[in-house]
């Protein structure tokens, strides 16, 4: 059943916009956008020493899209980038059905049955394409 | 009506809200396309045996259908294409000798990307200015906005007859009129008009006008373009190949007369089977009985939507402007979330941009929700869809 990736975690990051915001002095910034749906979120991070200092997005999109995005930044926050890149791709893997959804991504394990909804999986994975992207930006930089 | 669409066997509990992007198959057609598969299957027009004769003649029987039933006058021929867009697309690159440099085409800003995208090609490789009819707030199908965009520079006039984003009909003779009145090449998207009311060609006079099989009731991969022999004859063909040849030799070729000029390859006859059947399935309930089914229809979901305090409806106030279907959002809920919601309980509706993405830039809205009519659809149907709504709502936590 779709609804049931309606649950209360979901809708609790999508009702409530939580992580919503426009972080301080980002030193990285990743558009996402869903030609399919019009779904288009801005990743905003700060790095400092290899680390996740502050994370939020801004954009819109639909509740499937921003609450991936929203517990996306709850489990990257205070990591590091490698941490962070890791995560979004287990995260892929276990939308493809590649990994079972497991602790080593916390909330995000909610998502897992996006794997059995194609129609979906754009709206789901915005947010871990954006992590990657700025993971692989850093990685360049560095 | 439901009983004679086998898929609803299947499904017993669809509600199919989706029409304007594909119908539903009859039984007739299904029986239609199975016996041809099982009788007749051979290359048309160059064959000398049975099977290839059988074919052909059951390709040419079908235009003739297409010819009753839109009352194509003899000016025009029927030309087959797989769709509505790549009639489009046929139309943008064979009448670029046609048309001028610094010359305009206009099209309504509520276009399908199939009204849009092959006009923008023309215009970059002919130097011409695309031009969209706007208007104010229910956009584009006042007559005014049309009077003011087509000029004595026009080429071309595309529109669609019903727009696929909006449900507006045009109403489309004056817009012919008005092109005509500037020597403009006339063009009409009917795919969303043909399976819904009566059209009658020789009246309407067009220069050019297209549909796809796929949105009345026949099968995937068979539409035609309807145009003026006049033109075609000065038009240079899409595509080139088999079956459309005169003479070839190594490094020259003339073409066949039309319509074969402009159907390269083998022909997708079956297709044409299919949508030969669909016509007569059309025909044995009268456009009449069609067009009175839906519009009952329509109207009630539209005041059941209008009165809704959570919906916003997109679109013409006045009922005689709409046709076929409603575009609307639920106030506060995505509509890719309504639709994966409403598809839980077995309710097909369409949620996106309906490959309009200028429309949805134009009233700043990404994405809307989509529901569309054909004959298997029942106000019980709008009332499922209603209950369904009221789902979403408790979902989403608003009261």
């Amino acid at each position: 059943m779709n609804r049931d990736l309606y649950n209360a975690v979901v809708m609790e990051h999508a009702l409530n916009r939580k992580n919503h915001r426009e972080i301080k002095n980002p030193t990285h910034i990743e558009r996402g956008f869903n030609p399919s749906c019009g779904d288009d979120l801005t990743l905003m991070v700060r790095i400092a020493d290899g680390k996740v200092e502050d994370a939020g997005y801004i954009g819109h999109g639909c509740a499937i899209s921003k609450a991936a995005i929203s517990i996306m930044i709850d489990q990257i926050l205070g990591r590091s980038v490698e941490e962070a890149a890791e995560i979004a791709k287990i995260y892929l893997a276990m939308i493809r059905g590649e990994h079972p959804g497991d602790e080593s991504i916390g909330d995000l394990v909610v998502f897992e049955t996006l794997k059995n909804m194609p129609a979906r999986v754009k709206c789901g994975t915005l947010g871990a394409h954006c992590v990657k992207l700025i993971a692989d930006k850093v990685n360049q930089e560095n | 009506m439901k009983d004679r669409y086998p898929i609803f066997n299947q499904h017993k509990d669809l509600v199919y809200l989706d029409t304007a992007a594909t119908s539903q198959t009859p039984d007739s057609v299904i029986n239609a396309l199975q016996n041809f598969s099982e009788t007749a299957v051979g290359s048309p027009h160059r064959g000398l045996h049975q099977m290839s004769i059988k074919a052909t003649e059951a390709y040419l029987a079908s235009k003739l259908k297409v010819a009753r039933f839109l009352n194509v006058p003899a000016s025009h021929e029927v030309i087959y294409v797989k769709s509505t867009t790549e009639g489009m697309n046929l139309l943008s690159f064979s009448l670029r000798e046609l048309v001028q440099r610094e010359h305009n085409i206009v099209i309504p800003i509520t276009s399908h990307h199939a009204n849009i995208l092959p006009w923008q090609r023309l215009a970059e490789g002919s130097g011409m200015e695309l031009r969209y009819v706007e208007g104010d707030e229910t956009p584009t199908y006042q007559h005014a906005y049309w009077e003011e965009a087509v000029d004595q520079n026009t080429d071309i006039v595309s529109v669609p007859w019903v727009t696929n984003g909006l449900g507006i009909d045009y109403c489309v003779h004056h817009i012919v009129d008005l092109a005509k009145a500037n020597k403009a090449i006339s063009i009409i998207d009917g795919a969303q008009i043909v399976a819904h009311q009566q059209i009658d060609l020789t009246h309407l006079d067009p220069d050019f006008f297209l549909f796809s099989g796929h949105k009345m009731y026949g099968p995937q991969g068979i539409g035609a373009v309807i145009g003026r022999r006049q033109l075609l004859e000065k038009m240079s063909p899409y595509q080139v190949g088999g079956d459309m040849i005169e003479f070839v030799t190594k490094k020259t070729a003339t073409f066949a007369e039309i319509p074969k000029k402009f159907e390269a390859g083998t022909q997708n006859v079956l297709g044409a089977v299919g949508l030969g059947a669909a016509i007569d399935f059309l025909e044995s309930i009268g456009m009449d009985k069609v067009s009175q089914h839906e519009a009952a229809i329509l109207k009630y979901a539209f005041e059941r939507f209008k009165a809704h305090p959570h919906i916003t409806v997109y679109g013409p106030d006045s009922l005689s402007r709409r046709k076929g279907l409603i575009v609307f959002n639920i106030n506060g809920v995505h509509p890719h979330d309504v639709a994966s919601l409403l598809d839980d309980l077995n309710i097909a509706i369409r949620a996106g941009h309906h490959c309009c993405q200028p429309l949805n830039t134009y009233f700043q809205v990404p994405a809307t929700c989509r529901i569309s009519f054909g004959l298997y659809n029942s106000k019980a149907d709008i009332d499922a869809l209603m209950d369904g709504i009221a789902q979403v709502l408790e979902v989403f936590q608003i009261e």
